[in-house]
Parts: structure tokens; C-alpha cells; sequence
């Protein structure tokens, strides 16, 4: 029988730090985007949509 | 179109929250670093316990997300104020999103130790239903146009989800089930419990600021949406 | 206001979420709710309890491990304290498995007594210690990168 503690594994651990790390970056990336991207569409809707 | 109320129209006031945003991810990754580079291996699943600083976070900001919603929806039911249902929507977009990880991290964490991806016990089954009423939840916003009955529909929805939560909780306490009951801080070595709730924490505020930045971007679209019309109405009403 | 697209999609995702109450409730409470009987609960019973998908969950009872690395044979029994009900399953164990250790095991119980099983699972405690205390991590660390490089 084995000694019933897992010895290897490591693979596991590793690949759901890389998923946490990713999915939270690409959250960031995305988030930072967004409000980006919102404010952007009010000032120029604000301005009339003709300013540059 | 019925607003009920104008306050959604203003743009969001600005906030420290960049700083807070950077400093929130300087803490994660430090967090993370710690909790890994300090836990000896686990008596009986070596270095499978490292699985803990991700997945027990993720499953706490779910909670606390879907928590937000719940409270966001009945403030939106009761005041009929529009800025509730873009924050309820902001908190229930991020916690869809931590409530999927937390499955893929419980199915890695689950096939080393349990010997299986996936079973259908009580835990495991009340977290999926939790996710997919929550994607029904976004689905629904996408579909329906108009702000008064979008906002009404999805925070009844938002609180039929959110009264899951404990459901979620108390499941592995209520029925039998493959997934153990919630350790408590005297079951943990120090050691592990340090670099949990450190990394509890900076979930916490990581979270925190997703559920900020994503209402300050529906603020925005918001207070867009009206200037266009007003301008469109002709004349600038500000 | 109310497109053809809003209407049906609406309609889709009411759909989603009623399947999703539905399955939890009803689906939920039916089957999976009692998730595992114990070794007395599925000898209780009888007649009913023989050839039928079932999953059974307890203590592995110590001292009846017989593994078979040849084979690939696995032989224990499951028990609660009262009951036992010996268990026959085919592969490699998983690595947490031993004496003593909570597992669920799904497979039918036949009519010789013994537990056919397709699937052992492991149901761990909610306890993580490390094996002494005072064990360095860096040094761990260390002896990890060691035994990967050879």
C-alpha cells in the first residue's frame, strides 16, 4: 500500500494558480477597458459627438 | 422609457479607486507569493493544500458578490433608484465570474484528492445552480431594453439567486456530501491559516474594486445614453 | 420597446433558470441529496439494495486493505462503526487512500455481499496540518527542485 500522502501533483497546484492569475489579469485588462471606453462615449456625447 | 429617477444620468463621481486598483493588485500578488513560499507541504496532501489560497477566496467573494447583489436589488425594488441596478449588475457580473473559477479550481483541487473531477453531491451541485441562475441573470439583462423592467425582472431574479447562497453554504452541513465541511482556524496550521485569510483579503478587495470599476463603466454608459438623447431632443439641457 | 429578440431571449433565460430551480429541487432532493447510504443503511435494505447503481460511503476499515499491483485488484471494507460491507474495486487506489480514511465508493451491491465498485472516491477531513512542526519551506523547496533536475 502506499503512504497515503500525495506526493506528486504539482501540476494541479501550478495549473490553478495559471488560471487564477490569467483570469483575474484578463479581468483587469478588460474592466480597465471598459470604464475607458464608457467615459469616453459620455464626454463625446456630451460634446455633441463632433469634438476631437 | 420611464426613469424614475435621474440620479443614473450623472457621470460617476471620480475616487481614489486607481490607486486603490493598484494597490489591491501589489497586495494579491504579494499575498500569493507569501501563502506559497511559507506552506510546508500538508501531512496528507502535500503540496495539494496550496490549493486552498485560491480556491477558499474565490468561493468567499462569490458569496460576497452575490451578496451585494441581493442587497443592491431589494434597495432597486424598494427606492427604484437606477444606480442600485447597475451596482447589482456590476456585483452579479464579477461574482458569475468567481463563481466559475471557484468550480474549475474545485475540479483541479477535486481530481488529485478526490479521485474524481466531479460528483453530484450537494455542495458541488447547489454551486453549479448558483453560477448558471446567475448567467441566466446577465442573459436576461442583455435581452431586455427597457431600464424600469430590466432593472425590476433581474432583481428578482438577482435575490432568488442570492437566497442560494446560504443554501450553498450550509450545504455540506444539511446533507451528506463528497466535499468536506468548512475547516475551522483550530483545524489549520498557523501556517496555512496566515496565507489564507491574507489571501482572503486581497480577494476581498480585489473584488471589491471589479464591482466598483464595472458600475462607474454602466454609470458612464448610462449618463451617455441620456446626453445623446437630450442632444438629440435638441439643445443641450445642461 | 419589446423586439422579437428581447422577447425570446427573455423567454430563454426564464427557461434556463426554471431547469435550473427544477433540477435542484426536484432532481437534487431525489437522488443527491442523500448522496451516499451507509454500510447498515444499504444492508437495511434487503432485497432492494441488490444490482442497483448506489453509492456507499464510510471508513475504510483497517487492517482489510488487500491490493493486488499485479492485477490492479483492490479489495477493502466499508464501515461506519456498525456496519461493514466489503468492496471490490479494479485500478490503482488514489493516493490518499488508507486505513481509516473516509471514502465514498458508487457501483452496485451484489448478491455475494460484496460491493462492486466502478468509482472510489476520497472524502477527506477539513483539517490541514503540516507533518512537524518547524519544517522549513525554503528547505523544502530546495530538496523539491532537487528530486525534478534528476
Amino acid at each position: 500500500m502506499n503512504s497515503a500522502t500525495v506526493s506528486g501533483g504539482i501540476e494541479y497546484v501550478v495549473a490553478s494558480y495559471v488560471i487564477t492569475w490569467v483570469v483575474l489579469g484578463v479581468m483587469l485588462v478588460r474592466i480597465v477597458g471598459s470604464v475607458r471606453r464608457a467615459r469616453a462615449e459620455y464626454d463625446q456625447a456630451r460634446t455633441g459627438g463632433f469634438r476631437t | 422609457m420611464s426613469p424614475v429617477n435621474t440620479n443614473a444620468f450623472d457621470p460617476p463621481k471620480a475616487g481614489p479607486w486607481v490607486a486603490i486598483g493598484w494597490l489591491s493588485f501589489a497586495f494579491f500578488v504579494f499575498t500569493q507569493v507569501f501563502a506559497v513560499m511559507t506552506s510546508p507541504a500538508d501531512a496528507m496532501m502535500g503540496h495539494l493544500q496550496k490549493m486552498m489560497y485560491v480556491h477558499v477566496p474565490a468561493a468567499w467573494v462569490t458569496f460576497l458578490a452575490f451578496g451585494i447583489v441581493l442587497v443592491a436589488s431589494l434597495y432597486f425594488l424598494m427606492k427604484e433608484d437606477e444606480r442600485a441596478d447597475l451596482l447589482a449588475a456590476s456585483a452579479a457580473e464579477v461574482g458569475s465570474l468567481f463563481c466559475g473559477l471557484t468550480l474549475v479550481l474545485g475540479m483541479l483541487w477535486g481530481r488529485p484528492t478526490w479521485n474524481v473531477w466531479w460528483s453530484w453531491d450537494a455542495r458541488l451541485t447547489s454551486t453549479l445552480v448558483l453560477f448558471l441562475i446567475f448567467v441566466g441573470y446577465l442573459a436576461l439583462r442583455s435581452f431586455v431594453e427597457d431600464p424600469q423592467r430590466r432593472g425590476q425582472w433581474s432583481a428578482a431574479v438577482g435575490i432568488l439567486g442570492a437566497i442560494n447562497v446560504p443554501i450553498v453554504w450550509m450545504s455540506v452541513r444539511w446533507w451528506r456530501t463528497l466535499h468536506q465541511i468548512q475547516s475551522n482556524p483550530r483545524g489549520l496550521s498557523p501556517e496555512y491559516l496566515r496565507g489564507l485569510l491574507l489571501n482572503v483579503a486581497a480577494f476581498t478587495l480585489l473584488c471589491i474594486w471589479f464591482i466598483q470599476r464595472r458600475y462607474v463603466a454602466a454609470r458612464y454608459e448610462r449618463a451617455a445614453e441620456h446626453a445623446s438623447q437630450a442632444a438629440a431632443l435638441g439643445g443641450n439641457d445642461e | 420597446m419589446t423586439s422579437k429578440k428581447t422577447k425570446w431571449g427573455a423567454l430563454v433565460a426564464v427557461g434556463v433558470l426554471a431547469i435550473a430551480f427544477g433540477w435542484l429541487i426536484y432532481g437534487g432532493l431525489d437522488s443527491n441529496v442523500v448522496y451516499f447510504l451507509t454500510p447498515k443503511e444499504l444492508a437495511a435494505k434487503g432485497e432492494k439494495g441488490y444490482d442497483v447503481p448506489v453509492r456507499l460511503g464510510g471508513q475504510v476499515k483497517p487492517g482489510s486493505v488487500v491490493w493486488d499491483d499485479k492485477a490492479l485488484d483492490l479489495r477493502f471494507a466499508v464501515t461506519d462503526g456498525t456496519g461493514e460491507i466489503a468492496v471490490h474495486s479494479k485500478g490503482a487506489p488514489p493516493q490518499m487512500f488508507k486505513d481509516g480514511q473516509g471514502v465514498v465508493v458508487e457501483g452496485r451491491y451484489g448478491r455475494d455481499g460484496v460491493f462492486q465498485s466502478t468509482s472510489l472516491m476520497v472524502k477527506h477531513s477539513n483539517e490541514y496540518k503540516a507533518p512537524k512542526a518547524g519544517e522549513r519551506p525554503a528547505e523544502m523547496y530546495k530538496s523539491l527542485m532537487k528530486s525534478t533536475k534528476t
